[in-house]
C-alpha cells in the first residue's frame, strides 16, 4: 500500500491560513489502512485545526468528508457539491489523490494534508516499512524477493557495502542490511548461485528518471 | 600522453612489495595546498591514493590527483558512485587518464547521510563493481557505458575495496570474486585493527586462491586521538576499531604517538601475513603521519 504520515496541526493551520471555509477530504483506501488519512484521522485533524483557529481568534468553517478513493474520478466527482461551497480543499489522500482532486477542480486551491512516504507494508502494529520504489523493471526474482533498489541505501546490485553488518545497515542501526537479507533468503531457498554473476548497470528508463510515467493498456480500453 | 603510473604499475605487475598512502584533497581554492601536501607525503610511496570526499566535502579528488601527477607523484584517483552517475564517472575517468593519472579506485562511498552532507541526495546510478567492470571495458576495449569507441584508450589500473571484517565469509568472498571478475587489478582493504579477524579472512581468501588473481594491499590507519577512535568505533566504514585499541589509546600519555605506533605495529604484522602484497596507510587528513608509520614499521 501507499504509506503516508500526517502533517502537524500547525502545518495544517498554516496551509489554510488565508481561507475561512475549508473542505477536508479523507481517502478510504491506503491512507485509511495506514491510519493517516481515513475518516477517523480526518475527524481528529478537523477538530484540532478548528481549535487552533479558534485560539487565534479566526474561526473556521470546516466540512469533512471521506471518499472511497481519491485517485479515481468516479469517486472524486461525488465531491462536487461540497467543493462548490468551500474556498479551499485539504486532501488527506496520498500525493496522487491530492493531484487528482486538483485536476478535477481546477478553480479551487487544493492542499496536501499528509506527507506521502512510500510503498510499503505494515511490519507490526503501528510500524510500516518501505518495500518498493516502483522502478518499473522488477528485479526481485534474482534477489530472493528482497529488493536492493529499495532497501539498500546505496542501491547496490552486486553485494553489500563495507558498512554492512549481520545486524544492521550502515546508515540506520534499526534497519537490517538488505544484502544480509538477500543472502540469507537465497541461501534458505538454495539459490545462492543467483549472486555469482555481475549484475550490469540498471536501465533506469522504466523508472522515474524519464519523468512522470504513464501506462496505456489498450486491451482494457473501450 | 605518457602516464605517470610506472612506479605503481611496475610494483603491481612485478609482484614486489607495494606501499601506498592516502591523501585527502585540501579544502582549498588554490593549488598551493596540494603542492604542500605532496611535500609531506614520503617519496618512497609507489602511489598516493586521493580520497573522494570520504567524510566531508573536500577539494576535488580529480584536481588533486592531477596536481600530484604534475608533481611527479603516481596518483590513484578514488571515484565514488555516490556523487556521480555513469556519464560523469566515465567522463572523469577519461579526463583522469588525460591528466596523467594512472589508476582509479572504484568505491560506492560512505553514505552521504553519515556526515558528508546529510541533506544531499545520493546518486547511486551504478555500484562500485559495475564501475570497475565499466572502466575495465573502457581501458581494454575502448568502449564505455554508452558503447562509444575511444581513441586512444585510457591507460588506467583499476582498484576496488575489500572488507576483511564483513561476515558471513561466504557473502564476503562472493563480493570479492565479483570485484576480481569485474577487472580489479588491486584491492585496498579497510583499516586493520583486529589482526585475528583479518587473518581469518585472509585464510579464506587464500583457500579460494583469490590472492593470486589480484594484489591485496592491507590498510592501516594511525588513530590521532581517543575521541576520533571512539567515533570510528561506532562506524563500520574504516574497519572495526576494537576495545583493545580504545583501551590502549585511553591509557597513553601521547595518544597521537600511540596511534602511530599501533598503525606501525599493525603494518609490520600485516607484512608477515601470506597473501598480503602491500601496505596502504590511510591518513584521515593527517598525511604527514605516513612517513612516521613507514619509519617505525621499516616499510620502505
Amino acid at each position: 500500500m501507499i504509506v503516508a504520515s500526517p502533517k502537524s496541526v500547525t502545518e495544517l493551520k498554516n496551509l489554510i491560513a488565508r481561507h475561512g471555509k475549508v473542505l477536508f477530504v479523507g481517502c478510504g483506501t491506503c491512507v485509511t489502512v495506514c491510519l493517516a488519512g481515513g475518516e477517523r484521522e480526518v475527524s481528529i485533524a478537523s477538530y484540532a485545526t478548528r481549535m487552533a483557529r479558534k485560539i487565534e481568534g479566526k474561526p473556521l468553517e470546516l466540512t469533512q468528508v471521506t471518499i472511497e478513493r481519491q485517485c479515481e474520478n468516479e469517486f472524486i466527482k461525488d465531491l462536487a457539491d461540497e467543493v462548490a461551497k468551500a474556498e479551499a480543499i485539504v486532501s488527506f489522500g496520498c500525493g496522487a489523490g491530492v493531484q487528482a482532486i486538483a485536476e478535477r477542480f481546477p478553480g479551487k486551491p487544493v492542499y496536501a494534508g499528509l506527507n506521502t512516504q512510500f510503498l510499503g507494508i505494515l511490519e507490526k502494529q503501528a510500524v510500516w516499512t518501505e518495500k518498493c520504489l516502483g522502478c518499473g523493471d522488477c528485479m526481485l526474482a534474482q534477489y530472493g524477493g528482497v529488493c536492493p533498489v529499495t532497501r539498500c541505501a546505496k542501491r547496490l546490485l552486486n553485494g553489500p557495502c563495507g558498512g554492512s553488518t549481520e545486524e544492521h545497515c550502515e546508515v540506520d542501526a534499526d534497519r537490517p542490511c538488505a544484502w544480509q537479507l538477500i543472502y540469507a533468503r537465497l541461501r534458505s531457498i538454495d539459490q545462492l548461485d543467483r549472486l555469482d554473476s555481475i549484475v550490469p548497470p540498471k536501465d533506469w528508463r522504466p523508472a522515474w528518471h524519464s519523468g512522470a510515467r504513464k501506462i496505456v493498456r489498450k486491451e482494457h480500453q473501450v | 600522453m605518457t602516464t605517470t603510473t610506472t612506479k605503481f604499475s611496475d610494483a603491481l605487475t612485478s609482484g614486489k612489495w607495494v606501499l601506498t598512502a592516502e591523501c585527502l584533497p585540501p579544502r582549498s581554492g588554490g593549488a598551493a595546498a596540494v603542492k604542500r601536501l605532496a611535500g609531506e607525503l614520503p617519496t618512497g610511496l609507489d602511489a598516493v591514493v586521493v580520497a573522494d570526499n570520504p567524510d566531508e566535502i573536500q577539494g576535488s579528488a580529480l584536481a588533486c590527483a592531477a596536481i600530484l601527477a604534475g608533481e611527479g607523484r603516481d596518483s590513484v584517483l578514488s571515484m565514488v558512485t555516490r556523487d556521480r552517475n555513469r556519464i560523469a564517472l566515465e567522463s572523469d575517468a577519461l579526463g583522469a587518464a588525460s591528466l596523467g593519472i594512472g589508476a582509479v579506485l572504484c568505491l560506492s562511498g560512505a553514505h552521504q547521510s553519515l556526515g558528508v552532507c546529510p541533506q544531499a541526495s545520493g546518486v547511486h546510478d551504478i555500484d562500485s563493481i559495475q564501475l570497475t567492470q565499466g572502466l575495465k571495458t573502457l581501458t581494454s576495449q575502448g568502449k564505455g557505458f554508452s558503447d562509444r569507441s575511444t581513441d586512444p584508450r585510457p591507460e588506467l589500473l583499476l582498484g576496488a575495496v575489500a572488507h576483511p571484517y564483513q561476515r558471513p565469509l561466504e557473502l564476503n568472498l562472493l563480493r570479492l570474486r565479483k570485484k576480481i571478475a569485474a577487472g580489479a587489478d588491486f584491492l585496498l582493504t579497510q583499516a586493520v585493527f583486529d589482526l585475528p579477524a583479518f587473518t581469518e579472512w585472509m585464510d579464506a581468501v587464500r583457500a579460494a586462491g583469490l590472492e593470486k588473481k589480484v594484489a591485496i594491499i592491507a590498510s592501516v590507519l594511525p588513530l590521532t586521538s581517543l575521541e576520533k577512535a571512539k567515533v570510528l568505533a561506532e562506524r563500520q566504514t574504516y574497519g572495526p576499531v576494537g576495545a583493545a585499541a580504545i583501551a590502549r589509546l585511553s591509557k597513553a600519555s601521547d595518544p597521537l604517538g600511540e596511534g602511530v605506533a599501533m598503525a606501525a605495529e599493525a603494518a609490520a604484522q600485516l607484512k608477515a601475513v601470506p597473501g598480503v602484497r602491500g601496505i596502504h596507510i590511510l591518513s584521515g587528513g593527517h598525511e604527514s603521519l605516513a612517513a612516521k608509520v613507514i619509519e617505525l614499521a621499516a616499510l620502505a
